[in-house]
């Protein structure tokens, strides 16, 4: 365990030090915020939806984008590229298990860069007019149920990624597959559409699916959006489904790795 | 132009190479605007309308704004990624050739399997324009290509000027996306449904509203002066000011790498 830890903390230094992509990032934040909260005002304002307020949605809107390099589906170009050119053979040579190691390398980038991220949304979203601004959470209890599906939400994340690092051992495209995969997450995560103003089939099978477990549930839980009760319904298939992402993800590298082609030469 | 068309046909053969790895960009590129287009008609489910805007109106701006970004993306592709060539010193050959340099970086690459989404966008279009009242003639036929042509153009604009800021900062911008990705994000909804400041600057700065607000409300008729159809022709001022910062930016350029 210690071997991991030290990794992840040297990951960790390594992302903090690009401050400077960090601020244009965030400029880019909060102009997405923005304009999505203009769009969905222009959407309410003849129609309001039943499924959830104005106010509760721009809440969604601002905590979705603050955390959104965590719970997007962006990937490691560096274990890409390992897989591309073939310098996992590398890899393979050290005393470590490859699943953990990109594991624990996709979760501190993700904590690195999403948490410094977030900080600036978090401090002048609140400050914001009215009708525009990050409100308060809808209670304590809801705020510590956001905390909790939050930190299960990172976990699976990361884990659903190791489910596209490892796919790529069989599509051998890393763009392509990497397409194939936004695509998914951030539709049945409800990037495209917040899943709360789906319609009722398709909320029902985003629930069931991991991806919307990850990138949407703790923003609705915060929001106030979801009762108390299904909120801890949701939590625990959160934390079904990482037990089998990650179970599954393990078995089939270590399958996998046996019969590994070394691209490259 | 020969040159251009004749490189252009060298990267389409390398690319049909990776025969499996085609299909599968093809597909992912081919999700990617099935589900962002269905997400719209999720919305207008639930909320019937945007504005006076109904969803097929929506849909055909979806469709233009996302064809013209692919075929930006698909022509244009080399200034879209022009980072690279600046940090590996590749432009010192450009420099050194006798065919003009923006020519050149453009051409730098291709790429074909954007070719699922164009069709795709030619579809939604179709689809759209079928399911709205439009009584055509030649002068709206006319209009709808040159709402096609600014928006192409517009794209064109904001890729030099993405490639020209490379020349100071070596490294691409994330920050740049603003106007590429989110540009295209604005341009889906009629300008009209935003805040005053946001038109403004979608109108005067970087010019969606010439190509989508205006000539749309004729070519729909909701308006009648017919000189909202040649309103797309002033999106080419937008490319005054970007080729000039493209000038500045040649001459200020060091070499790097190795």
């Amino acid at each position: 365990m210690k071997k991991y830890l030290s990794f992840f903390k040297l990951r960790l230094n390594i992302a903090l030090q690009y401050r400077a992509a960090a601020i244009g990032g965030m400029l880019t934040q909060f102009f997405w915020a923005i304009m999505q909260i203009l769009i969905y005002q222009a959407f309410y304002k003849v129609v309001t939806s039943e499924n959830i307020s104005l106010e509760q949605l721009i809440s969604y809107l601002w905590l979705k984008q603050a955390f959104y390099t965590i719970i997007s589906p962006s990937t490691d170009v560096e274990i890409r590229d390992m897989i591309e050119k073939g310098n996992i053979s590398y890899e393979l040579c050290k005393p470590t298990n490859i699943y953990w190691m990109w594991y624990f390398k996709t979760l501190a980038n993700k904590i690195a860069g999403g948490f410094l991220k977030s900080i600036p949304i978090l401090v002048i979203a609140p400050l914001l007019p009215a009708g525009l601004s990050l409100n308060a959470p809808a209670g304590i209890v809801e705020f510590i149920l956001f905390l909790v599906s939050m930190f299960f939400a990172i976990l699976l994340m990361a884990a659903i990624m190791n489910i596209f690092y490892i796919s790529l051992f069989y599509t051998m495209s890393a763009k392509g597959t990497a397409s194939i995969f936004y695509a998914l997450v951030e539709f049945f995560g409800g990037t495209f559409v917040p899943v709360a103003l789906m319609p009722k089939f398709w909320q029902g099978l985003c629930y069931i699916l991991p991806f919307s477990l990850a990138a949407d549930l703790p923003f609705r839980i915060y929001a106030g959006n979801i009762d108390l009760k299904s909120s801890l319904v949701y939590i625990v298939m959160q934390i079904i489904w990482l037990l089998i992402i990650t179970i599954s993800g393990t078995i089939i590298t270590n399958r996998r790795l046996k019969k590994v082609v070394i691209q490259g030469g | 132009m020969k040159v251009y068309f004749k490189t252009i046909l060298m990267l389409i053969k390398m690319q049909l190479e990776y025969r499996k790895a085609f299909i599968i960009s093809v597909i992912g590129s081919f999700l990617i605007t099935f589900l962002l287009i269905t997400s719209v008609y999720f919305l207008f489910q639930e909320f019937e309308q945007i504005g006076e805007w109904t969803f097929y109106e929506v849909a055909f701006l979806f469709g233009m704004v996302y064809l013209n970004f692919s075929l930006s993306e698909m022509f244009l592709r080399g200034l879209d990624h022009f980072e690279n060539v600046i940090k590996n010193g590749e432009f010192d050959r450009i420099l050194i050739r006798p065919q003009s340099a923006l020519m050149q970086s453009t051409c730098m690459e291709f790429d074909l399997s954007k070719i699922g989404r164009l069709l795709q966008c030619v579809a939604i279009i179709v689809i759209a324009l079928v399911n709205i009242n439009i009584d055509w003639n030649l002068y709206k036929i006319l209009v709808f290509i040159l709402m096609n042509i600014g928006c192409f153009i517009i794209f064109f604009g904001i890729f030099i000027l993405k490639a020209a800021f490379c020349f100071w900062t070596i490294d691409g911008l994330e920050f740049m996306n603003i106007f590429a990705e989110g540009g295209k994000k604005v341009a889906q909804y009629p300008i009209d449904i935003y805040a005053k400041w946001f038109r403004i600057f979608f109108t005067f700065v970087i010019p969606f509203g010439l190509v989508n607000y205006y000539p749309v409300l004729f070519l729909f008729g909701k308006a009648d002066n017919w000189y909202y159809g040649i309103i797309p022709i002033f999106t080419f001022i937008f490319l005054i000011p970007c080729i000039l910062v493209w000038k500045i930016g040649v001459k200020h350029y060091e070499s790097t790498g190795s």
